[in-house]
């Protein structure tokens, strides 16, 4: 991984089409602009995380994962409903 | 927390990561499973289970602008379920990174990532 030491002010490029300003840094947070053509898509890691577990997730269950996911919630006696 | 109807009908005015255009679901009990099903697209269903479920310790974090889309100003009437991913070729895990909330009140909903890193979007249920 490339690491950039940058301040608040300061910017960079990637590709020539994407930039990359820091507006602000805190003690735990850090503010960004960012500057790219329409076609690319900026997301949060976490958002496109679940994207794709949202997709996996959708798929046809497997009968064998729903059996045993039956088979610890009998263990554990607990109905979803009663942790509600 | 009492019962629930059966079936309750939530309006996901953003849809969900993935499914953008999906903002009608209805979530049915058949017990032990929760499931959220589309309710324009028959084929789109996911499994739930209440986080608390899967983590007695869970907190919630939801951000300002999610917190915004459901309207949620009573934590008490918020249902927190994770998106349960029950692949063939591995153990299921639930979604603890994206909550799905919903607010009993006027059945609103949404999935809530989180920008913290501290639950995993795979953890294992089946311990």
């Amino acid at each position: 991984m490339l690491v950039i030491r940058r301040r608040a002010g300061e910017t960079l490029l990637i590709g020539g089409e994407i930039e990359i300003e820091i507006l602000e840094t805190g003690s735990s947070q850090v503010k960004l602009g960012i500057r790219a053509p329409k076609h690319v898509i900026v997301l949060r890691k976490e958002i496109q995380i679940t994207v794709e577990e949202n997709v996996l997730a959708a798929k046809e269950k497997s009968g064998a994962a729903l059996d045993s996911l039956l088979q610890t919630l009998k263990k554990r006696g607990e109905s979803p409903i009663s942790a509600l | 927390m009492t019962l629930y109807p059966l079936t309750i009908h939530l309006e996901f005015p953003h849809g969900i990561p993935a499914f953008e255009t999906q903002t009608r679901f209805r979530l049915t009990d058949r017990e032990p499973l929760l499931f959220l099903e589309s309710e324009t697209n028959p084929g789109l269903s996911f499994l739930l289970l209440p986080v608390a479920l899967i983590d007695p310790d869970y907190r919630l974090a939801i951000a300002a602008e999610d917190r915004e889309i459901i309207d949620a100003t009573d934590q008490s009437r918020l249902l927190c379920l994770a998106v349960i991913t029950a692949a063939e070729d591995s153990p299921p895990t639930a979604n603890l990174l994206a909550p799905v909330v919903i607010n009993l009140d006027n059945g609103r909903a949404v999935q809530a990532v989180r920008s913290d890193a501290v639950y995993s979007h795979r953890k294992a249920i089946c311990s």
